[in-house]
């Protein structure tokens, strides 16, 4: 699905990730942990095409393409998307506006006609109760005076409406109660299937006890130190990551 | 009377002439090169003009350079007259001339004394007009060195109800104007402006009053689509209790447009609601001003006024300048002025692109949010505001 081939990335002059190698398989699903500053956002960010972040050398092959050069939404096109650590705010703008637009977009990427507005409000209702908002959020300002756990479950909900490939999900779990992990981590669960991949970055363990990933990567300084199974995210959380650093010799 | 009026503001404009940029609220727009414009005779101005954009369902009154065209319209519940209709007495002047205050005010002195043609509208006392009432002020077949002087009076009568669409449109003609409406709004009146100016290579001061009697109610929008040099100035006086107002402007200038609004909320009387608030998408070099006041006069108590100015950079040369300002001589009032200027929000546009939307369309859907609620509460479909605001963008 996709590859990082020696990752070099720069933010604003600052080298952040430093010969980055991963590759993620389809129906895979990969957890990037690390501590603050280690890169895992600008990994993200990378990924869906940020202008701030600027691929120095290396590259970025997913579906058999390099993708280092497209813009984000020619990547959104690809199937890729990114769920962010913090959504943004767009008042004026109103949900559903937002999430019709965003499938047009991608339509029209693809040569297809727009989606008939009766199917996509069916298919965008049906998609509400698993990520247990309900109607009134379609109509809201996107984002705008949205609690903590509601700007995440919207961002799964994007993911669920745009059916994406390759999902990256930038500490999603940060800040949730623990039902709305639950309701957040089933969305996932059950949106996953052989040819759909995940990478996910998280500081905890507990999201991914509902997840059952397939590899853990820690990743420190800009480059994975280290990587397993899913015992890997057990161990971090009682060693801390002091642990890898004496293990690796950092 | 009006021929007292208007030798007294011809006297008056003689002595102070058109502000200069030394005066303080003329400082970033200079209107001193409309002393050098000529004033014209009513055969001259006299042009039927083509192309109109008249609205469907909508009563429509025409005014070419200054003139009244279809001085035959009949709106039930409605008094339509031309200036002449005036003189003759045939129909009562009300407070014509009256709401602007032109004594130390050469742009509004110049108008008083110099308009050929003016109309004059009265909005019958408990009527309801349900069909809006588009006045279409149009310039246009002008020679570069000619001034206009539009002149509208509209006095909505106690308890009566309209809404008034004044669409200012424009050939390429050089030309200027000075423009004057006035409002006279009665107690229990309830008017809804929509004001849209479409414009080219003019030079343009455009000024509006209005007076407020007991529990009159004003729901106003002034959309510009910058032109060579557009100025605004908009006195609000509100001399009554219980007013409820909403007013909105918006400012959209490219290329080297300037656009300068300037706006006096006088609250002479208490108990009274305003908000007042004007955003600006600023392309290319355009230029914006915005300097407004509240005003709260002394036995205003009770008075909950809002001064708002928003603007929206989007070259790194367009220029605001915002001057919000509060007055307040009176206890017991609530009010609030603020202004924000910025550009657009680099993450909320990749937000927007990493879901698929392409840069440009990223891009309008974050201008049309960050107006969108302005331009809501009025019904701006009927003038295609939409349409128009997509293809500036």
């Amino acid at each position: 699905m996709i590859t990082f081939k020696d990752l070099v990335v720069d933010v604003e002059g600052k080298r952040i990730i430093n010969e980055f190698n991963l590759k993620v398989s389809s129906g895979e699903l990969h957890v990037i942990m690390g501590p603050n500053g280690s890169g895992k956002s600008t990994i993200a960010n990378t990924i869906a095409g940020h202008p701030r972040y600027s691929i120095k050398s290396g590259d970025i092959v997913y579906k058999k393409e390099l993708i280092n050069e497209l813009s984000p939404e020619e990547r959104a096109a690809m199937g890729i998307f990114l769920s962010l650590q913090y959504p943004v705010s767009i008042p004026g703008v109103k949900n559903i506006y937002f999430l019709k637009a965003a499938v047009n977009s991608i339509r029209k990427i693809k040569n297809q006609d727009e989606i008939d507005t009766i199917d996509f409000l069916k298919m965008v209702r049906g998609i509400l109760p698993l990520v247990g908002l309900d109607e009134s959020f379609l109509h809201r300002s996107v984002n705008e005076g949205f609690s903590g756990g509601e700007k995440k479950r919207n961002e799964i909900l994007q993911m669920l409406v745009l059916q994406p490939d390759l999902s990256v999900l930038d500490e999603t779990d940060s800040g949730l109660d623990i039902d709305a992990l639950k309701i957040i981590a089933e969305g996932i669960k059950n949106y996953r299937n052989d040819s759909r991949s995940f990478i996910i970055i998280t500081h905890y363990h507990r999201m991914l006890d509902f997840l059952d990933p397939d590899y853990i990567h820690i990743l420190i300084d800009g480059k994975i130190k280290l990587s397993g199974g899913p015992e890997l995210a057990h161990k971090l959380e009682e060693k801390g990551y002091s642990w890898v650093r004496e293990m690796q010799n950092i | 009377m009006l021929s007292d009026i208007r030798n007294n503001a011809k006297s008056i404009f003689s002595q102070l002439g058109y502000p200069s940029t030394k005066d303080e609220m003329w400082k970033y727009t200079n209107v001193k090169k409309f002393n050098d414009y000529m004033s014209s005779d009513s055969q001259q101005l006299n042009y039927q003009p083509k192309d109109i954009p008249i609205l469907d369902k909508s009563h429509n009154i025409i005014i070419c350079n200054g003139q009244l065209i279809n001085k035959d319209i009949k709106i039930s519940g409605v008094s339509i007259s031309n200036y002449e209709d005036i003189l003759n007495l045939s129909v009562p002047a009300e407070k014509f001339l009256q709401i602007s205050n032109f004594n130390n005010n050469g742009v509004l002195a110049h108008n008083t004394s110099s308009f050929i043609d003016a109309v004059h509208i009265v909005i019958n006392e408990n009527e309801i007009i349900d069909l809006p009432i588009n006045i279409i002020n149009i310039s246009s077949n002008l020679e570069n060195n000619i001034i206009t002087f539009p002149r509208v009076y509209i006095h909505s009568k106690r308890n009566s109800k309209a809404s008034i669409y004044i669409q200012n449109i424009s050939d390429s003609s050089r030309c200027a104007i000075n423009s004057v409406m006035e409002f006279y709004c009665e107690d229990l009146s309830n008017l809804n402006i929509f004001e849209l100016s479409d414009l080219k290579n003019q030079q343009i001061i455009n000024s509006i009053s209005f007076s407020q009697c007991d529990n009159s109610k004003i729901n106003f929008l002034s959309t510009v689509f910058g032109c060579e040099m557009y100025r605004s100035n908009i006195e609000i006086g509100i001399d009554g209790e219980g007013c409820d107002n909403n007013f909105g402007v918006l400012m959209l200038g490219n290329t080297n447009n300037h656009i300068d609004y300037h706006v006096n909320i006088n609250h002479n009387r208490g108990n009274s609601f305003n908000n007042f608030n004007c955003k600006s998408l600023l392309k290319d070099t355009s230029i914006g001003i915005f300097n407004g006041k509240i005003l709260v006069e002394k036995e205003s108590a009770g008075t909950d006024s809002r001064l708002n100015n928003n603007n929206l950079l989007l070259s790194e040369k367009a220029e605001i300048q915002s001057n919000p300002q509060l007055e307040i001589n009176c206890e017991d009032v609530k009010c609030a002025h603020g202004s924000t200027t910025g550009n657009l929000d680099k993450e909320a546009l990749f937000y927007l692109r990493s879901r698929g939307i392409s840069l440009n369309k990223a891009k309008a859907i974050l201008i049309h949010g960050f107006i969108s609620k302005l331009i809501s509460s009025f019904n701006s479909d009927i003038l295609s505001l939409d349409e128009k605001i997509k293809k500036w963008i």
